[in-house]
């Protein structure tokens, strides 16, 4: 057999069951191709359960950076009983399988490699170390240096079972150094300088450190997937940045303290998904009403429903968009990178704390729980500002002028009374039923959502905006767009990715309607953003849409705009 | 009428039915924060909706009229950003154990240094009639037409089971002892409950200002920090006793936050240190050779 070669990426996907240890393996080897000078995205799939089921962690290994799914995977190394069954739809002829014969009822289609997976970890430990095992026969057929890698191994667990994973992991290496391995597969991957001094993050930890840099202090919560990893992260920050993290009892109870803290001068998220957040929407009402500054993240999954609580989808934009009863102005962002991540959160802060009204972070599973690669995140070092005043003894909390942003002062301190209203209230914050001064303080907060500022970085542009064809991407499809826009060599097709959808940025909507043929992509039924275009005025010709709760293979949305570009030129 | 430093400089359009059993709690409500010394410019007034919820608008102090229910959460917050604040909730019975309920539970297991202050007139007032958790059973309402039927809710017996460090009843109609057990309340470090019995003319024809008077006694022989003793009155109905029922310190929500344990300056002051942001951001970094 000729040995199948990798010249510019090898897509690896690790299959387990929940227990094998498929996320230390897939922070080990991330963390070691990237030291030995190749890329790595890695995104993972997992099902809602603490043990068995199968899992899958798909890594992107390349020498130019990738940030999107592949649904099929160039080498697929199966640890459970059963598993190349349960993913044959994600296979072909090409893919070269390493799987265990006593696992499986049939030989896989395609190259198949027997690995005697109980075996080879015997020594060391047990089936414990089967995972290790398979990192050092991937290392050894990535061509990492044996003794580099040793010294890898050592330094990541040296508080995990040292011994015992160095031993897993050397005699996976002997096996992938055997014949029937290393001459069927030649991954030619030549490892460069390109890697070392760039940052690997999940996007969890991107949305926690962006709350960081804008100045989050307060943080209260209830867990819910896949929104939990920014909580996690800002608990583990607590001590040293001087932040509150409270689990709270129920959503409700968690957006009413972050509006509690915002009142005080505090600067506070919440972090849940959507249908936590179907509980919080009174409390953006009532951020709504009473001007107080709010950040939301909001990290998606299926719905509705529970849906699918492990999987990924972008359907709540339009939850976002209409929650809370009521007229009053928000932001959307909608981060795609994690250097998106880091700084619309960032924004979020500033821009809540700017306008006193609710801005959102949507993300999703896709987004929160993948590894990518950044070159940097671009930090300033410069501590927010603050929009607060000190209040004089006449103080109005709601004082009607010309921006509608009426100055806000917090309690104790200056010499003015903070009253805070759910009740439609006159300028001094008191209940009032009076309809004159009703429609003074709706055009008041309505005013604010003229003159929110719009940013350059809201939108980004790859390719020209003169095509034929405008993909127009949003939240985490920023990689996937950029790869097919570069892939699809064809000058005449570009893509807008939003990082802001709402209010839909001017520019964007410049670009659009210069725009000959608008497709848009998005990871939900019916196609949320591209409604708000059409009601913005764009024609939105075409959608590719998917809801199956992966996030979108590279490859498949090729195929079906190269038949779509086909077809047009008939 | 003595002046009070809690009273607004000028005339109040008052949303109150006149007769209210409101109108009694406000004065002793003033003259307990002034027998405290607390200043009108370290108040925070946090209330739900309803006609209790009302209180803030009519005292001179800073006050954050939330929604209904959801007083407890915003105070939390309110006392646990910013200390130096004198933070009180204050709402009705249906706010506070009705669409509020889980949060009177969990706010007393966290024990935020608060006041919790409960106009209990066994009824939701504000929306006309309709039965609280308190109502009594029996009770006809516009919607229960055959009587209330549900077993009421024991506010000062859950309060207790769930652990709360100050429990206490008073009436409105009593309102030197109910001046006292408030002030109380706000000397004590943590969560305090104050369930302020009180009529709705207008809509509870059972609980009034007499049958208040007929269905209450002062507690007797009963030594505050002896927690059997205090469930055991807080269970008893004829008459329901008033007064402080239990007293224990208890670890407030600020220690067992631990946002305090290194820094006193309040949270809501705090700014980021961006060496130690870009330090964490550097950990991120893949290391070079
Ligand atoms: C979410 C929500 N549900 C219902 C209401 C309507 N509502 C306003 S006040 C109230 C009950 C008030 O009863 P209580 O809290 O006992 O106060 P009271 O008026 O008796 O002082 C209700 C049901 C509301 N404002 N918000
Ligand atoms: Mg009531």
């Amino acid at each position: 057999m000729k040995p199948i070669t990798f010249p510019d990426e090898v897509a690896v996907l690790i299959s387990g069951e929940a227990g094998q240890g498929l996320n230390t393996m897939e922070a080990f080897l991330c963390h070691i191709i990237r030291r030995h000078g190749l890329c790595v995205f890695a995104s993972k799939e997992i099902m809602s359960r603490i043990r068995g089921g199968l899992n899958t962690t798909l890594l992107r290994i390349s020498k130019q950076p990738t940030a999107a799914f592949r649904r099929t995977p160039d080498l697929l190394v199966s640890m459970r009983s059963g598993g190349l069954k349960r993913l044959d739809e994600r296979l072909c002829e090409k893919t070269v399988i390493l799987y265990d014969p006593r696992m499986e009822s049939a030989a896989p289609r395609g190259n198949g490699i027997p690995i005697d997976m109980k075996e080879i970890a015997r020594d060391a430990g047990g089936k414990l170390y089967v995972g290790i095992s398979i990192c050092g026969i991937l290392c050894a057929l990535l061509g990492i240096p044996e003794e580099a890698s040793r010294h890898e191994v050592e330094a990541f667990f040296k508080d995990k079972q040292p011994q015992e994973n160095l031993a897993a992991f050397t005699a996976g290496y002997a096996r992938g150094r055997k014949p029937d391995l290393l001459h069927s597969l030649n991954v030619a991957l030549q490892p460069g300088p390109r890697v070392a001094g760039r940052l690997m993050m999940s996007g969890s930890q991107a949305v926690g450190l962006g709350a960081l840099a804008g100045g989050c202090n307060f943080i209260a919560s209830y867990p819910m997937s896949p929104s939990t990893g920014v909580l996690t992260f800002l608990a583990q920050q607590a001590d040293a940045f001087g932040l509150l993290v409270e689990q709270a009892e129920d959503e409700i109870a968690a957006i009413n303290m972050s509006l509690g803290a915002w009142y005080t001068g505090a600067r506070a998220m919440v972090t849940t998904s959507g249908g936590g957040f179907a509980l919080m929407e009174e409390g953006v009402s009532l951020a709504g009403i009473t001007e107080t500054p709010c950040v939301i993240h909001l990290a998606q999954r299926p719905g509705p429903g529970t849906g699918l609580p492990t999987r990924t989808e972008q359907g709540d934009l339009n939850l976002a968009l209409y929650a809370g009863h009521g007229d009053f102005p928000r932001i959307i962002y909608a981060p795609g990178s994690v250097k998106q991540a880091f700084n619309v959160t960032r924004k979020a802060f500033m821009m809540a704390d700017r306008y006193q009204i609710p801005v959102f972070v949507l993300t999703d599973q896709f987004l929160m729980e993948s590894s990518w690669l950044e070159d940097n995140l671009s930090y300033d070092g410069k501590i927010p500002e603050r929009y607060l005043v000190e209040s004089e003894q006449d103080y109005q909390r709601y004082a009607v002028n010309d921006s509608g942003i009426s100055p806000r002062a917090v309690p104790g301190s200056g010499q003015g009374w903070v009253r805070v209203d759910s009740d439609e209230h006159d300028e001094r914050g008191e209940i009032t039923e009076d309809f004159n001064v009703r429609v003074l303080q709706v055009d008041k907060r309505m005013r604010k959502a003229e003159g929110l500022e719009e940013n350059d970085d809201d939108i980004t542009l790859i390719g020209g905006s003169d095509g034929d064809i405008m993909l127009v991407t949003w939240g985490s499809n920023y990689g996937l767009g950029q790869e097919l826009a570069t892939r699809l060599i064809n000058p005449s097709v570009s893509c807008l990715h939003f990082s802001r959808v709402y209010p839909v940025p001017q520019k964007g909507l410049d670009i659009l309607r210069k725009a000959k043929t608008v497709i848009a992509i998005e990871n939900n039924y019916t196609g949320q953003f591209g409604a708000l275009l059409c009601a913005a005025g764009i024609h939105v010709q075409d959608r590719i849409l998917q809801y199956n709760g992966l996030p979108f293979a590279v490859e498949d949305v090729y195929r079906s705009l190269q038949q779509k570009i086909n077809g047009g030129a008939r | 009428m003595s002046s009070s430093p809690f009273d607004l400089p000028y005339d109040l359009d008052i949303a109150w039915c006149p007769g209210c059993g409101n109108f009694a709690i406000i004065k002793i409500l003033k003259q307990a924060l002034e027998n405290a010394g607390i200043e009108p410019r370290k108040l925070v007034l946090v209330s739900g909706i309803g006609q209790a919820a009302k209180m803030p608008q009519y005292l001179q102090c800073h006050y954050f009229n939330g929604l209904h229910g959801r007083s407890l959460p915003v105070a939390t917050a309110v006392k646990a950003c910013n200390p130096e604040l004198c933070v009180i909730a204050e709402s009705g019975d249906g706010c506070t154990y009705g669409e509020g309920g889980n949060h009177f539970l969990h706010t007393i297991r966290r024990n935020p240094d608060i006041v919790n202050l409960v106009h209990n007139n066994m009824i939701y007032g504000l929306t006309k009639g309709q039965g609280a958790p308190t109502t009594m059973k029996g009770m006809k309402t516009s919607i229960q037409l055959k009587g209330y039927a549900l077993e009421p809710f024991n506010p000062l017996a859950a309060a207790l089971a769930m652990g709360a460090g100050f429990v206490a009843r008073v009436s409105s109609g009593d309102a030197a002892q109910a001046t006292t057990v408030i002030e109380q309340a706000l000397a004590y470090p943590g969560y305090a409950l104050v369930d302020i019995f009180h009529p709705c003319i207008s809509f509870n024809k059972l609980n009034t200002f007499r049958w208040y008077r007929e269905h209450t006694d002062s507690l007797e022989d009963h030594d505050e920090t002896d927690l059997e003793s205090a469930m055991t009155r807080a269970m008893q109905t004829e008459p329901y006793r008033l007064g402080v029922f239990y007293r224990q310190a208890k670890p407030t929500f600020r220690e067992r936050s631990h946002a305090y344990d290194t820094d006193d300056s309040p949270l809501c002051r705090r700014d980021i240190d961006p060496a130690k942001l870009a330090d964490l951001l550097g950990n991120y970094r893949i290391p070079t050779g």
